[in-house]
């Protein structure tokens, strides 16, 4: 997201917030809303420090057919997952 | 600062630490797609519809790695989003994991908390490797 969308949205549900709108959308989505997260109660129920990191399928673009797990990405090194899209 | 410096900070780190640990993009749930209550527009100013099938999120994945760097490896979520669920990724989140599929570093929420996670990556990766990271160059 650019951070003309960060501070664009985060004013909106400011105001929404002020205005007394919930802030979440029906299906419990919780936006991001400003650059801490806390503005719109953005969520924090993530997988904990030394707990197992929860296993995922997933799969490799752009051959979207091909599925990859979290075992087949551990190869005796650390890994990281950086979560993301384009808004 | 917005979530493109996040996702530069990102790609920096990878180069630091490329061979020493492996780095991957996965893309979920479009944030702020038109239907959505409050449509986002993607880096080229396009308003995207949230993808209804794994080839359409593939397209706008792309787009997303476009964005970060070419040279990362992307994973597709499936249109369940199973795996931004397990990991409460919504709407972005980084984790370090160990090699033996251990949390060594949570993620934090929000822009300031992607940005913190990745420091404590690095500095778990200084302490797990013993070793200094390679100088960053470009690709």
């Amino acid at each position: 997201m650019r951070s003309e969308n960060c501070w664009v949205t985060g004013s909106v549900l400011a105001l929404a917030l002020l205005l007394g709108v919930p802030a979440t959308g029906a299906e419990d989505q919780v936006c991001f809303a400003d650059c801490s997260g806390d503005l719109a109660g953005e969520r924090d129920r993530g997988p904990r420090l030394g707990s197992v990191a929860p296993a995922i399928e997933v799969f490799r673009s752009p051959d979207a057919g091909d599925a990859a797990t979290l075992e087949s990405l551990l190869r005796g090194r650390p890994v990281i997952l950086a979560f993301g899209s384009l808004t | 600062m917005g979530l493109r410096s996040q996702f530069g900070s990102l790609v920096e780190l990878e180069r630091r630490w490329r061979g020493q640990a492996d780095f991957y993009l996965v893309y979920g749930r479009e944030a702020f797609p038109s239907e959505s209550r409050w449509p986002a527009p993607v880096p080229d100013g396009e308003v995207v519809s949230a993808p209804t099938s794994l080839a359409e999120r593939s397209v706008l994945a792309e787009r997303f790695r476009a964005q970060v760097s070419d040279h990362l490896p992307l994973l597709l979520d499936g249109l369940d989003d199973a795996a931004m669920a397990a990991y409460d990724a919504y709407p972005f989140r980084v984790y370090g994991i160990t090699p033996t599929g251990r949390i060594a570093v949570p993620s934090a929420k929000g822009a300031a908390g992607f940005s913190a996670t990745l420091e404590r990556i690095d500095r778990w990766l200084k302490s797990v490797t013993g070793e200094a990271a390679t100088t960053p160059s470009e690709d």
